[in-house]
């Protein structure tokens, strides 16, 4: 019985609804009431003499907030999980994109020139684009990804892959999924760790608290995100080289299922899979001529890498976190 | 983990069973089990033995189609063994191999969501190249064919004409 129960509990907590969103927010509401009671001016025991001297409807009617509360933040992260890929990848808004976005990918084409071969296919896109390059190393490592097929087979990734998708087999699929939960789970921490950064320590200033609790909110919660954001990338790497599989065994499968034929050689499939993307994308017909080739295209020169350590937007994040920290700390001592 | 290694339940033909309220079953002319059941199942009679072969591992049994094949018999199957009968495995043993294993399949694999069927990042068609019957290269962004572009080459009479793009 106890083996049943704790294979329930491990399927329920399993779910990726659970894993990806429940769990996180719990944690992230928990650890912000705690916060709440620690980091005011009235001390701890206090707050828990009020507590019990409530009703027990009053009571109840708190606990039910506080699980209201937990499953709101749930769906609100499980809603926006696009998103925030999405910025950690580094589609940011006009104004971030030209200040932190220019830093960032002014950074990691410096990064990529002292990248060696091997690692940089993974990491980074070729060194023959690069315009590809994010302003973070999430969005250079799945952006490597994204441009394989391209520059393999001719195939835009991003338009292709929804097709694509269901005609994968289960085991892939699988990995698939448990790759993109990794690190959609990885990505909710690491925000949810640096919300919890700022507002813990934005109560403790604010609330008059003990002085420590506002560094140890600050330094905690930037060092989880950090490590949260570290772990994501790995789970990228790996989320990307699924990609890259799936692309490599079962694209004809795509094109089986659209009713072409097996092409004879690399370039008659680069050319059938520039119609088909044209005609998806753009609605192109797909029997259109062949216009007369474009003057042929070099790659850009690059310029020599610079030498000693770029300084990445995540390095200056930790900085800003650690300074803050430091003056918020020493500040009421000065 | 076969299932000769499982705990298996005591099972008795029904000419030979006591009113111990243990399991019983009935053979046909050649020994084999028909029915499966308990003596006081009553006027509805035994219901039919499902068979398993001790080889069978659990993992088979748990993500196989014979799986369904329990359906049939609420106690659970009987698990022999070149013809002799080891034993009743019962619904509740498989139930818990099965609770155990989806929780670690849940864990290894998850099931796809429809956000996995989409990639986070930007498309990468360039514009399209193509040439009107008038002869003029034009690119394109996108093509309506029920509302195509005007195309600003030579048409007849010298006016605009819509663009109407050459097959090769």
């Amino acid at each position: 019985m106890f083996t049943t129960t704790l294979g329930e509990a491990a399927q329920f907590a399993g779910r990726r609804f659970v894993r990806v969103a429940l769990l996180p927010g719990l944690v992230f509401c928990s650890l912000l009431v705690v916060v709440a009671l620690v980091g005011g001016e009235r001390p701890p025991a206090a707050d828990l003499r009020v507590w019990k001297a409530q009703p027990v409807e009053v009571k109840a009617l708190l606990v039910g907030g506080f699980l209201t509360a937990v499953l709101l933040v749930a769906a609100v992260l499980e809603s926006a999980q696009s998103a925030l890929l999405r910025c950690a990848e580094g589609y940011w808004g006009r104004l971030a994109d030209r200040s932190l976005g220019r830093f960032g990918r002014r950074c990691h084409r410096q990064r990529l020139l002292r990248t060696a071969d091997g690692p940089a296919q993974l990491l980074y896109p070729p060194r023959s684009r690069p315009h590809e390059v994010r302003p973070t190393r999430l969005g250079n490592i799945l952006t490597a990804a994204e441009l394989y097929p391209r520059l393999r087979y001719g195939i835009d990734a991003v338009l292709v892959w929804p097709r694509l998708f269901p005609l994968l087999p289960e085991g892939l699929l699988g990995a698939l999924a448990t790759a993109r939960a990794d690190l959609s789970a990885l990505l909710v921490r690491a925000a949810l760790s640096c919300a919890f950064a700022a507002l813990g320590a934005g109560y403790v200033l604010v609330g008059g608290g003990p002085p420590a609790l506002l560094p140890g909110c600050l330094w905690g919660g930037v060092l989880l995100a950090w490590t949260s954001y570290r772990g994501a990338l790995n789970t990228a790497v790996v989320y990307g080289q699924h990609v890259r599989v799936a692309f490599d065994l079962h694209r004809v499968d795509l094109l089986e299922a659209l009713g072409e034929e097996r092409p004879p050689d690399p370039e008659a499939e680069r050319e059938r899979w520039r119609r088909i993307c044209l005609f998806w994308h753009r609605g192109i017909p797909l029997h259109h001529e062949t216009p007369p080739a474009e003057n042929p295209r070099t790659a850009p020169e690059l310029p020599a890498a610079r030498t000693g350590h770029g300084i990445s937007l995540t390095q200056v994040t930790v900085a800003a976190a650690a300074t803050a920290g430091l003056v918020a700390f020493w500040a009421p001592y000065a | 983990m076969t299932l000769d290694r499982l705990p298996l339940a005591p099972v008795a033909p029904l000419s030979e069973a006591t009113a111990d309220g243990g399991y019983v079953m009935t053979v046909d002319a050649d020994g084999w089990p028909t029915a499966l059941g308990r003596l006081d199942s009553g006027e509805s009679g035994l219901p039919p033995a499902v068979l398993l072969p001790a080889p069978m591992t659990v993992a088979a049994l748990c993500t196989g189609d014979g799986l369904d094949l329990l359906a049939l018999n609420p106690y659970g199957a009987l698990v022999h063994d070149g013809g002799r009968t080891l034993g009743v495995l019962e619904q509740h043993t498989v139930a818990a191999h099965l609770v155990a294993l989806a929780a670690r399949g849940t864990l290894r694999n998850d099931i796809p969501a429809p956000l996995d069927a989409v990639l986070a990042g930007a498309y990468s068609t360039p514009v399209a190249r193509v040439v009107c019957h008038c002869g003029l290269l034009t690119t394109l962004t996108e093509y309506d064919p029920d509302f195509p572009p005007v195309c600003a080459g030579p048409g007849p009479e010298a006016t605009p004409h819509p663009l109407a793009v050459r097959t090769g």
